[in-house]
């Protein structure tokens, strides 16, 4: 195991409303170690962009952080005088988002806005260091024509193009860690293939993090060290990718498998019922209404304990201590 | 087995957006396709490739340009509204966001029974039809006064199937219809729709861009590419053998097939691929390189006139 960069602990995130307040990011702990990839897995709600915003302390009234804290590199994130904190972000903790084409001005060239950033972060300290090293960037990404694509409107670009320039403007700080919520989802399957080993090929490359969103258990097996899954605001298991793809334990986890149509998948086993409301979650275990063992262990209506095994652990009444 | 749905050469162009008057893109550039009666044919292919717009032509949605539709031994290509409109209880399509294709304004009971006005049934025969339908799909009468927004994203994708099935069709376009939903509904909506098909006999075109879901509802496959089908054959032996290098790059596309392949091997495969269709020619006639299995072949002899046409159907 690596040295540990980003260590999230107990991490709590809540919606304030009129009558009543939501938690949607509930007692979130999980551990990123330096030049690994986390995939956080969950179905739209569970709470994973939260999350990820969270730890960026980018949320905005009526979201507010009431607990926990988030270590990097000594420091709690949560604790850091605001200007320090501002600093921090992009620079060392840089985020990809899902759909760039929102996220670039669609009135200056691509070229201007990787400079930008570059000159933003005291990166290049003129012009001409500045294009030089957007050029790299560009190259770096992958992208051919470089000179040409610096002088590229957002508009005239493909969205894997686009979505590789906004990589290269994220790691042109040279941050530590990169957030990247559902960074292929919008992608043709082709692109998508392309930019997820260029994600590797940079992880590698430039030592980095990789805290990667998803819903796609396919994506987060393809690019993950290791996988939290989340479900209702809460991980429910954790541990490394190989081992709970291959033999998940949480009941939510071997669902989630169970219904993803694979190349091997003969029969497809949906889930039954809804997701849980995390307004109203149920009481004790959230994912009880739905899960066929809570019947075996007849505990659901407490909250499940967090068994840790290793480094895997898991949310549930079935692996807890004296249990069957 | 005959052939319900018959399409030949079909080409379709739009207006160029952001272009020159008269400019124009081709959307659909000589396809042909047949779907035997009762079948499932998955039409996968990246966006902007053209598989929509042949839903939508084959239900004649759209006008082609050129080229025919067959539908039940009824030509369709220069049919005009009202006797389409005679034939629309009998095709129908599902679309991919189940929110923004039901009318916020109506309740279930009246979207679902929409279809059923050419019908003209009293109102007791026809909330018997909505209900029948729904015990279809698995839905309960207690949502037949809910609107829309009221409704979890299964229910919703559900009363979309419902509607198209209220009016019992022969033929359904099933566009994307699982590709905005989260994924334990997904598999409720997939293993519904493979239910219905056991029990209704539908012939279904059944288009997504997600290889691994068309592989899990279609008995046969075709891909399209710029407007093409490039291979089209049973699912497995199009999955298992894949010739076209569009097709195999996109199963070799595919997110987590393959877990030992390391990343530069990975990339090292596409960018082959890449680099052979790029020098593949476009427009090659289709070839049957086995039985029911056709592929694009820059080889084949183009033969004078028409060479796009498989003729799946008759033959073998």
């Amino acid at each position: 195991m690596s040295a540990t960069l980003l260590s999230v602990e107990n991490l709590r995130t809540q919606i304030k409303g009129e009558r009543h307040t939501t938690t949607v990011v509930d007692g979130v702990s999980f551990e990123l170690g330096t030049q690994q990839v986390l995939a956080l897995i969950g179905e739209s709600g569970s709470g994973k962009t939260m999350t990820a915003l969270s730890i960026l302390r980018l949320v905005t009234p009526p979201v507010a952080i009431n607990g926990g804290r988030v270590w990097y590199q000594g420091k709690d994130l949560l604790r850091l005088p605001a200007d320090e904190m501002r600093m921090l972000r992009g620079r060392q903790i840089a985020m990809v988002f899902q759909n760039p084409r929102d996220r670039f001005d669609p009135l200056r060239t691509i070229g201007e806005q990787l400079i930008e950033v570059l000159r933003h972060h005291g990166v290049a300290q003129n012009r001409e260091e500045a294009s030089r090293r957007a050029l790299a960037l560009l190259r770096e990404v992958q992208l051919v024509n470089v000179e040409r694509v610096m002088k590229m409107y957002p508009n005239e670009v493909s969205g894997g193009m686009l979505q590789r320039a906004m990589i290269a403007i994220a790691i042109a700080p040279s941050p530590n860690l990169l957030i990247a919520d559902e960074p292929t989802s919008a992608l043709d399957v082709t692109i998508q293939s392309e930019i997820l080993d260029l994600l590797k090929d940079i992880e590698s490359t430039r030592s980095m993090s990789i805290l990667f969103i998803t819903h796609d258990i396919s994506v987060a097996r393809q690019v993950a060290d290791t996988v939290a899954v989340m479900y209702a605001g809460q991980i429910v298991e954790y541990g490394p990718a190989p081992r709970v793809l291959a033999e998940p334990q949480h009941p939510y986890t071997r669902a989630l498998l169970a219904s993803v149509p694979t190349p091997n998948a003969d029969v497809l086993h949906p889930i039954p019922g809804l997701p849980a409301d995390v307004a109203n979650p149920p009481p004790g275990c959230r994912f009880a209404p739905r899960c066929p063992s809570a019947t075996v262990h007849g505990r659901a209506s407490e909250p499940p304990p967090w068994v840790q095994t290793g480094t895997s652990g898991v949310r549930c009444w079935l692996y807890a201590e004296g249990a069957q | 087995m005959p052939a319900l749905v018959t399409a030949r050469d079909l080409v379709k162009r739009f207006p160029a957006r952001g272009g020159r008057r008269g400019e124009s893109v081709v959307a659909v550039a000589g396809v042909g396709v047949d779907l035997e009666l009762g079948e499932t044919l998955g039409l996968v292919g990246e966006s902007g490739s053209g598989k929509s717009t042949v839903g939508r032509l084959l239900l004649r949605l759209l006008r082609p340009d050129s080229g025919s539709i067959t539908f039940d031994g009824q030509q369709l290509e220069h049919l005009g509204d009202g006797a389409l409109r005679k034939l629309r209880p009998r095709m129908q399509i599902i679309f991919q966001n189940p929110y923004s294709a039901l009318n916020p304004r109506m309740v279930v009971e009246e979207i679902v029974a929409f279809n059923l006005r050419p019908a003209r049934l009293s109102a007791k025969q026809r909330k018997e039809r909505v209900l029948a339908t729904f015990g279809l799909v698995g839905l309960g009468r207690e949502i037949l006064k809910r609107y829309p927004h009221q409704l979890s994203g299964g229910q919703a994708q559900r009363v979309g199937i419902a509607r198209a099935l209220v009016s019992s069709p022969d033929f359904i376009v099933a566009d994307e219809i699982v590709s905005a939903l989260d994924v334990s509904v997904q598999a409720e909506i997939l293993s519904l729709l493979l239910d219905l098909r056991k029990r209704l006999r539908l012939t279904t075109l059944f288009i997504s861009h997600n290889l691994n879901v068309v592989r899990y509802v279609s008995d046969r496959s075709a891909v399209m590419y710029k407007g093409r089908i490039v291979e089209m054959g049973s699912t497995k032996l199009l999955y298992d053998s894949p010739r076209h290098p569009y097709t195999r790059l996109l199963i070799a596309s595919v997110p987590g097939a393959d877990q030992v392949t390391s990343v530069a091997a990975r990339e090292r495969e596409r960018r082959e691929l890449m680099h052979e269709l790029s020098a593949y020619p476009e427009g090659s006639p289709l070839v049957e390189v086995l039985p029911g299995h056709w592929v694009e072949d820059p080889k084949a002899p183009a033969e004078p006139g028409g060479t796009r046409e498989p003729g799946m159907a008759d033959g073998h």
